[in-house]
């Protein structure tokens, strides 16, 4: 019996304890974000988290992995996890239909500097990326290296195991530029074409990638010798020395964005936050870092000249890429990627 | 013997707590997730429809059952003579093989598949030594593949399979055998006419342990896979994060219950499943 006693003091110590805790922790002002794990999101604390704690005194909880349904599930439940995501113009553009968003406050992020593309009522752009072609420079030294689409679709000038992304999403696009229409006149997508055209590569197409993280890990390991990266992910594995290419030609340019979920209670902090991250400095300091092109003008103010050569928004590369229309892929979406998967299995 | 008693009128209060969680992070759910099939985006049978309206669905879950059914074949094929060992050897010799077959059963999933990735690759293991050999003389493509798929998801799966036919297996009164051998039976025919017909249950539990547990395989068919080796939960996902048709992500895991549940009564039909 008297066992049992202390066995109960001390559970509700415990519990005690725990609900101290627990509301102090609330009492402090903090906002959780959603990033997308890595060098990226490593980048995103150094660049935007730890300035802005510093300087709001609002601390800022990151965790990987951005997911739709995640965000989807937390709005209609009401039980708001993540106060800021980092997405895809896809995910913006599907993500608006459903109503996931918080409207931004453009009294709080100043936006005079930021550029046109970059700014929207219901997100604002963290980043430019681009979706390039990666080669093995092992495989392919010096200068007779893929270049553009035709290259990689030209197995006979350059042989070797390449991978894709497995979607339909920018890959029908390459297939019509490897098919020689011209980056301006792609959309919209004459579709069957796009097939036809990928049907001529895919024997030589070893991996259909999932992940973001894949290309540059398929490179590193030997695994391809080509193929469609996130400019980023393989800028990154460059600079750590492994036998890696980037090009730009004919690359898409991608737009990354920082929305408010819908419900959250820390709007005003969240608000803030993004104001922060657009401003030119973090611009600067996490997208010289990435190897993406910084969305605020002024960013380049902080950012070294050969640096921004290697950013897909650098000037020398104006008129190389293009832009993907994500209002055209919004509506067909489904429909493509059922038509994908059964083009893949056959 | 005389302190057994009569099962109290009660006794089922005690299942209660776990029927209740059970039911509730189980069930619950599962009901709720089902039902979208019916009821997302509003009551329809929309998603049913779209299920059959393109063979790429159907043909997806044919080549998730055909992957379970090649991985359950040769997982009984490696376990049975494992496990047949194991009830043979010495307790000392029995303790280590036991561990050697449950070690990787304990070690992730993730981690197992990325030894395969390893193993499998261009510049992996085998390539490499099969290539300084002069076996090959350019790497020879392992991974990406359905042979990849398969051979990953055996290793994953034999450990369940050897278990499940060990438990049955050491229950086995080895009497019985070496009764057949005193009447003139040779080893084999013992083998064959006493102790197969007695472990078959193991088999048949083990086989279907095996063969429903892979028919939800994910992160090796992701990894290993190539095109050709898309399983349906890998559909599901697609559906569920990136195209947020749940809907029909419902839809898609009813057709693999539903599968599971036929391909279950059929299977039941041969093996007494209260002897497993």
């Amino acid at each position: 019996m008297k066992r049992d006693a202390r066995k109960w003091v001390v559970c509700l110590f415990v519990a005690g304890v725990f609900l101290v805790a627990g509301s102090a922790y609330g009492a402090a002002k903090q906002i959780v974000l959603s990033s997308w794990g890595g060098t990226y999101e490593k980048n995103v604390i150094k660049a935007m988290v730890e300035p802005f704690e510093k300087e709001t005194g609002i601390k800022v909880v990151v965790t990987s992995y951005p997911n739709f349904a995640k965000i989807k599930a937390m709005v209609d439940t009401g039980n708001i996890e993540w106060d800021v995501v980092d997405i895809e113009d896809r995910m913006l553009r599907r993500g608006l239909k459903a109503g996931l968003f918080e409207p931004l406050d453009y009294s709080v992020i100043d936006k005079t500097d930021l550029l046109p593309g970059a700014v929207h009522p219901y997100a604002v752009g963290i980043e430019f990326w681009a979706g390039a072609l990666a080669y093995s420079t092992e495989k392919y030294p010096g200068d007779n290296h893929p270049r553009n689409w035709a290259d990689f679709w030209n197995v006979k000038k350059f042989p070797g195991a390449r991978a894709l992304f497995n979607g339909p999403y920018d890959m029908l696009e390459i297939a019509l530029l490897a098919d020689g229409v011209p980056m301006d006149k792609l959309y919209p997508l004459d579709v069957d074409r796009a097939f036809r055209s990928l049907d001529r590569i895919k024997k030589y197409v070893t991996v259909w990638w999932k992940k973001g993280a894949q290309p540059a890990q398929l490179l590193t390991d030997g695994e391809v010798d080509m193929t469609y990266a996130y400019s980023g992910r393989i800028a990154n594995i460059i600079k750590d020395g492994a036998p890696a290419g980037l090009s730009f030609d004919q690359a898409s340019v991608n737009i990354e964005w920082l929305v408010i979920t819908k419900g959250t209670k820390k709007v005003k902090e969240a608000m803030k936050f993004l104001a922060f991250c657009t401003r030119p400095k973090p611009q600067a300091m996490f997208n010289a870092a990435m190897q993406y092109g910084p969305i605020n003008r002024r960013a380049f103010d902080y950012i070294k000249p050969e640096v921004a050569a290697l950013l897909p928004t650098a000037p020398q590369y104006e008129g190389m890429t293009w832009i993907p229309d994500a209002e055209w892929w919004a509506d067909r979406a489904e429909e493509l990627q059922q038509r994908w998967e059964s083009w893949l299995l056959k | 013997m005389g302190t057994s008693r009569e099962p109290t009128q009660y006794g089922w209060a005690f299942l209660l707590p776990s029927v209740i969680l059970l039911g509730l992070v189980f069930f619950y759910p599962i009901v709720v997730f089902l039902s979208k099939t019916f009821l997302d985006p509003g009551p329809t049978l929309k998603n049913v429809i779209d299920l059959f309206r393109t063979d790429v669905y159907l043909k997806v879950l044919w080549i998730t059952f055909r992957i379970s059914f090649t991985v359950t074949v040769v997982c009984v094929l490696l376990g049975y003579p494992i496990a047949y060992l194991l009830c043979e050897v010495s307790e000392g010799t029995r303790n280590l093989l036991m561990i050697m077959v449950i070690i990787p059963f304990w070690t992730s999933l993730l981690v197992r598949t990325y030894a395969w990735m390893v193993l499998l690759g261009r510049r992996g293991v085998f390539n490499s030594i099969l290539m300084s050999l002069g076996i090959l003389h350019s790497p020879a493509r392992l991974l990406h593949n359905s042979f990849a798929v398969n051979v990953g998801m055996i290793q994953m799966m034999t450990p369940f399979m050897v278990l499940a036919m060990y438990s049955v297996m050491k229950g086995i009164d080895r009497g019985l055998p070496r009764a057949a051998e005193s009447l003139g039976a040779n080893k084999f025919q013992a083998f064959i006419r006493v102790f197969l017909p007695l472990s078959l249950p193991g088999v048949g539990a083990g086989s279907l342990l095996v063969f429903i547990y892979s028919l939800g395989f994910f992160i090796t068919p992701a990894l290993l896979g190539g095109r050709k080796s898309i399983m349906i939960s890998m559909v599901i996902e697609q559906q569920v994060s990136t195209l947020l048709r749940w809907g029909f992500a419902s839809a898609l895991a009813l057709l693999l219950l539903a599968a599971t549940l036929v391909f279950f009564l059929i299977y039941s039909r041969f093996f007494k499943i209260e002897q497993l």
